[in-house]
């Protein structure tokens, strides 16, 4: 027997697996029968040959693009979970449909929108409101408009971690080698925050500017939360967490771990050093951000979706399901619409293609999913409430 | 799970067939015995999948779907436990591996006195296997990342163990070179 030396437990108990990888062979095997079951040898052959010309089987519900086809194949011939190319690997998705329009946000128990493959179109700086947008691109610093246009490299240090707009939106608190950071964009000062010593991470300014909340981890250690003042460099420790957000009323939202030490929930401070407790019903939550005016957290679902919630856990809503990489979404100036960072979901793109890469913009709703860029491995958005975005000269 | 469609396919007209009544005896041993084995493969394929990823929400995501596979051909595996366990541990290990190549980079610092060397050095070595071959790739995993001995790595993958060092030989040379050019190498 192979043994393998690591105590690690799952975030999840065993029940819940149990459930789950039922649930996940139930959509394998349907996904068998709808692709090879139930179909006469003839209209089978009809398939195929639409599968090699690339159009859309009528009446199959099922999109034959080649990347669909070459993945259903895949799917019936793998035999121990390799692929010989090192590519994708299907797994248990249904038969990608035609790409859905998009619903408005529902709550947890109701129907969750996808991600609609393709279906995001470049926005239109005439119907949305264009703020400027920083984000990361191959470990280093970049900023665009969030209609996707006039992105340009940030000159400074690589690589970059966690870059967050300023309120006033004239720098950017980011984390570079574990050290916290402050950059003046107009100035291009580069300040360092923290010395070396501890990873610093997830930085987030006080709505007044005056102060960054972070959370920094020592040798494996358990993550602590932490608020540096910017005017005296003076700092002090809140207590164990990670991931800190800051709300309009000085109240910080974060990370924390659950009852037991098995996964993570968001918990509240006031920010001076006075816990108030986990927020009901969080289980699985991170990367947390407050909205601007307040009202709504948005977070990460571990199993990759976009989340919103009220801060005293009420009025959960799915914003975007899987497709959703792990950085903190960021908030647009009105609070209108939430940038995020997407990927191809962990159970496998619905197409085969990566076309899911990249930063999208969804309306706080739920609806309308905008491409901001489509660059594989961009992530961790932050887009500036304030502050003037010059758009670089032509080359 | 398929205990259930068994049981469905049997309920109808009465048979009186003693095979048939075997054969879901059969199906229903075989299910008990899944069930029966779930939680240590699960956490065998969770342990493999999280010694690469370090990340027990995606290593997590992988050992259900080994699970999937390994439920989808029990027939086959459930007589041979040790086959069984290399096979979980083989397929945890290569949809990892896939995981891995294909996450969202995560800027990796430079390595400083309180950066964890453990933690320094997975992280390297993370990116560095992404420029592998594929076998070559599976071979540094299970070696160095799972700890298995080269025999397992050989029972794992199911070739002879000269190739299990042969493979491994040729890894480590580029590994080296690549790590030594670059040793506080970033991801991508």
């Amino acid at each position: 027997m192979i043994t393998i030396d690591d105590p690690t437990l799952p975030l999840r108990n065993e029940a819940d697996w149990r459930s789950e990888v039922a649930r996940r062979e139930g959509r394998v095997r349907r996904r068998r029968r709808a692709v090879y079951g139930g179909l006469p040898v003839a209209a089978l052959a009809t398939v195929v040959a639409l599968l090699v010309a690339g159009v859309d089987a009528p009446g199959t519900g099922i999109r034959t693009t080649p990347g669909a086809s070459e993945r259903e194949q895949e799917e019936a011939v793998t035999e121990d979970g390799s692929t010989e190319d090192g590519g994708e690997q299907p797994t248990g998705e249904e038969p990608s449909q035609p790409a859905p329009q998009t619903e408005p946000g529902s709550s947890v128990s109701g129907h969750i929108p996808s991600l609609p493959i393709g279906a995001a179109s470049p926005a239109s700086p005439t119907e949305a409101p264009s703020a400027k947008v920083a984000f990361i691109r191959d470990t280093k610093l970049y900023e665009a408009l969030t209609d996707g246009s006039a992105i340009r490299r940030v000159d400074t240090r690589a690589p970059v971690k966690s870059p967050v707009w300023s309120p006033d939106g004239n720098s950017l608190a980011f984390t570079s080698a574990g050290e916290l950071h402050v950059l003046d964009r107009r100035t291009g000062t580069d300040r360092t925050i923290t010395a070396a010593g501890a990873l610093v991470n997830a930085p987030s300014w006080s709505r007044d500017g005056s102060a960054i909340a972070f959370d920094r981890s020592a040798g494996g250690a358990v993550p602590e939360l932490w608020v540096v003042e910017l005017a005296t460099g003076s700092k002090r420790r809140l207590g164990n967490g990670a991931e800190p957000s800051f709300g309009p009323d000085g109240r910080i939202v974060f990370q924390c771990a659950n009852t037991g030490g098995l996964g993570y929930r968001l918990c509240l401070t006031d920010g001076r050093g006075t816990d108030l407790g986990a927020i009901p019903g969080t289980l699985n939550l991170a990367s947390p951000e407050w909205s601007p005016d307040g009202s709504w957290i948005a977070a990460f679902h571990y199993e990759g979706h976009l989340v919103k919630l009220r801060p005293d856990g009420s009025s959960q809503t799915f914003l975007v399901r899987d497709h959703v990489s792990r950085s903190r979404p960021s908030w647009f100036p009105d609070g209108s619409r939430l940038a995020f960072g997407a990927t191809p979901s962990s159970r496998g793109s619905a197409d085969g293609s990566d076309s899911q890469h990249g930063l999208r913009s969804v309306a706080a709703d739920g609806s309308d999913i905008r491409v901001i860029t489509g660059t594989a491995g961009d992530h961790s958005p932050t887009v500036a409430r304030r502050g003037s975005y010059s758009a670089p000269a032509p080359s | 799970m398929a205990v259930h469609a068994a049981r469905l396919l049997t309920v109808g007209p009465p048979s009186e067939s003693v095979d048939s009544v075997d054969a879901v005896e059969a199906v229903d041993g075989a299910e008990a015995d899944f069930e029966r084995r779930f939680w240590p493969l699960f956490l065998t394929a969770f342990r493999a999948a999280h010694r690469i990823l370090r990340d027990r929400a995606a290593a997590e995501d992988v050992a259900a779907d080994a699970l999937v596979r390994v439920h989808l051909r029990w027939d086959r595996l459930r007589g041979d436990p040790a086959y069984c366990s290399a096979w979980v541990v083989r397929v945890a290990t290569n949809r990892a591996l896939d995981v891995a190549k294909r996450r969202t980079p995560a800027p990796v610092p430079r390595p400083h006195p309180a950066f964890d060397d453990a933690v320094a050095s997975h992280v390297v070595l993370e990116a560095a296997l992404g420029t592998l071959p594929r076998r070559q790739r599976q071979v540094v995993a299970l070696r160095y990342l799972l700890g298995l001995s080269t025999e397992e790595v050989a029972r794992v993958l199911d070739i002879r163990d000269g190739s299990v060092r042969s493979h491994l030989d040729r890894a480590l040379k580029k590994l080296r070179l690549r790590l030594g050019a670059n040793p506080g190498g970033h991801q991508r």
